[in-house]
């Protein structure tokens, strides 16, 4: 990095700013490539699914774990319209259309049931373990969906 | 710069005219507690944020930790620093453990010059990394790293200051602290120098009490200032203006961190619109599907637009001067600007995310029953109330970067002005559109 304060010019000194920019960026991407959401492809999300990281991360395991969320309760109080939401996976497709549903992006309590079904896949749970653990963990939240066991 | 003022007493001395003069604000920084009070308040309050950001089971989103930092702490600070200045650095808990560490410590040496000559830039990386630290991991919701960083500061500034006298790193590494040193210059009360010597008190940033030269530099902290030691700084209370930089107040590093700044602000106000989404749906493909990667490109993009629009700028005004500081005089145009893009953010921070975040809490808590839809905390919404407040905000900064545009003579009239009006109209726009509290 450059640090002379004295006798350089306007543009060595915002030379100096790029370097460190990119210094500071070049760090960065190399700390986080190798974490956080990444997948190796992508299904063709509608826009409001890239809103957040975890949104993004909720909608790729509900793309890839349909069969669980089906059977999975919903916590965050969607249990009001019961017509609309009936389980976990209704927070991510229509019921009716079957096409990505808006509701998940911007639910936090969807998207953390999500991240720990993904989790508890990975761990190797049957659905009928991880629709156990999710009851246990998110009961106190809210009232849960009309979900059949699995 | 190291100054100390010696051969003055100490002891109880009657009181000066100057101190019978003394307003309220002064009246706290020579509380007999201050800042010691509330040094015990934030520490308590520290260990308990760092219990809850580690603790087992907890989320990110809806976490004591995450809440009070990003939602509740970091959108108060500009409201603070504008009407309070550097009160927060005083306060600062880890200002407070670099002062606890280096009591412990004793007879230390002066920090080496090298954090003299590069403590500034290092500090404006330490914002820069910090910036995108915030929007590539998503600070807001991930309560690990909001941890991480806490402990950090807390080990880095304790340490340094075993080590070196003096608030080591609260004066040349600490990114909260380089932002509020360079936004103190519109702060409504402003630190200014003492006319009385009878104070022999060491600055924890090596300032002068009497000439006070850099005041953007001064913490507040009340060093110089305690309870019955007469002299130390004094405060005026100006509102609504800016303080032109003292001499090697704001320099490269200073401009060059502004300019940052006003990238890092871009990036954000960008990340609370559905821009946001449209660009990450364009570019995830292009950086293997890793939505941290697209986040750190979009921001190095965003500030080194910002940065080469500033290097244009600067060159076309330069030709008969050929002097340095037209680049450094040339980012100070630019801050207003940046403090009213910085209040608009909080507030839509305020408004959008504190109050869901906070009801999630309690919820969570069971300190209130709520049998309906748990608050969403990021979707897109307009508020007439809030628009109008935030392009009030940035009207004011608009105004007033024009005015110190007017005062600034290293370079032509229209580099500057188009400018102050090129970014006007982009954070115009970002505003225009719906936005969420958080991403």
């Amino acid at each position: 990095m450059k640090t002379t304060i004295r006798g350089s010019t306007n543009k060595s000194y915002t030379i100096t700013g790029f370097i460190m920019v990119m210094s500071v960026a070049m760090m960065a991407a190399l700390l986080f490539s190798g974490c956080g959401s990444t997948a190796e492809n992508d299904p063709a999300f509608p826009e409001f699914v890239y809103r957040s990281e975890q949104s993004l991360e909720g909608y790729r395991v509900a793309a890839a774990s349909q069969d669980i969320m089906e059977f999975v309760p919903c916590y965050c109080g969607c249990k009001q319209d019961a017509e609309k939401y009936r389980s976990l996976k209704d927070c991510f497709y229509d019921r009716k259309t079957g096409e990505y549903d808006e509701h998940a992006a911007s639910c936090t309590t969807c998207l953390d049931e999500a991240a720990d079904i993904n989790q508890w896949k990975k761990e190797g749970l049957a659905s009928a373990e991880i629709r156990e653990r999710i009851d246990t963990k998110y009961a106190e939240r809210g009232e849960p969906t009309d979900t059949p066991m699995p | 710069m190291e100054q100390q003022i010696h051969g003055a007493t100490t002891g109880a001395l009657k009181p000066t005219k100057e101190q019978a003069r003394y307003g309220a604000f002064d009246r706290l920084l020579r509380w007999r507690l201050y800042p010691r009070l509330l040094h015990w308040v934030l520490y308590f309050t520290l260990a308990i944020l760092i219990y809850f950001a580690f603790a087992p089971g907890q989320r990110g989103e809806g976490n004591l930790a995450t809440e009070v930092v990003w939602r509740l702490w970091w959108p108060l600070l500009p409201f603070v620093l504008l009407l309070a200045g550097r009160i927060w650095c005083g306060v600062c808990p880890f200002g407070g453990a670099a002062d606890a560490a280096g009591g412990l410590a004793g007879k230390r040496p002066a920090p080496p010059s090298i954090f003299r000559k590069t403590g500034p830039w290092l500090g404006a990386a330490a914002v820069f990394a910090f910036g995108i630290a915030f929007l590539a991991l998503g600070l807001e919701a991930n309560s690990g790293a909001t941890g991480i960083i806490l402990v950090a500061m807390t080990l880095l500034a304790a340490g340094l200051s075993l080590i070196y006298r003096g608030r080591t790193f609260c004066r040349y590494l600490c990114p909260v602290g380089m932002i509020t040193r360079v936004y103190s210059f519109f702060s409504w009360s402003r630190p200014q120098g003492s006319s009385d010597r009878r104070a022999v008190k060491s600055c924890p940033v090596g300032l002068s009490t009497v000439s006070l030269r850099q005041p953007s530099q001064c913490h507040l902290c009340g060093s110089c200032t305690e309870a019955h030691t007469p002299g130390g700084i004094t405060t005026r209370f100006t509102p609504a203006g800016i303080r032109k930089p003292q001499a090697r107040e704001f320099g490269h590093a200073e401009a060059t961190l502004s300019l940052l700044l006003l990238g890092l602000m871009a990036a954000d106000s960008v990340r609370m619109t559905s821009l946001f989404a449209r660009y990450q749906q364009a570019a995830l493909p292009v950086f293997s599907y890793n939505y941290r990667l697209t986040v750190v490109a979009g921001v190095t993009t965003l500030t080194s637009v910002v940065l080469a629009v500033q290097l244009l700028i600067s060159r076309l005004g330069v030709e008969r001067h050929g002097a340095s500081p037209a680049f450094a005089r040339a980012s100070f145009t630019l801050l207003p600007l940046t403090m009213g893009v910085f209040l608009s953010l909080a507030l839509q921070h305020l408004w959008s995310g504190a109050l869901p975040s906070l009801q999630t809490v309690l919820v969570e808590s069971r300190l209130i029953d709520w049998s309906g839809h748990m608050p969403p905390t990021n979707v897109y919404f307009t508020s007439l109330p809030l628009k109008a407040i935030q392009f009030t905000m940035l009207g004011a900064g608009f105004f007033l970067s024009l005015k110190v545009a007017g005062g600034v003579r290293m370079i032509g009239a229209w580099p500057r002005r188009a400018m102050v009006l090129m970014a006007a109209a982009g954070f115009g726009f970002l505003f225009y559109l719906p936005m969420s509290g958080a991403c």
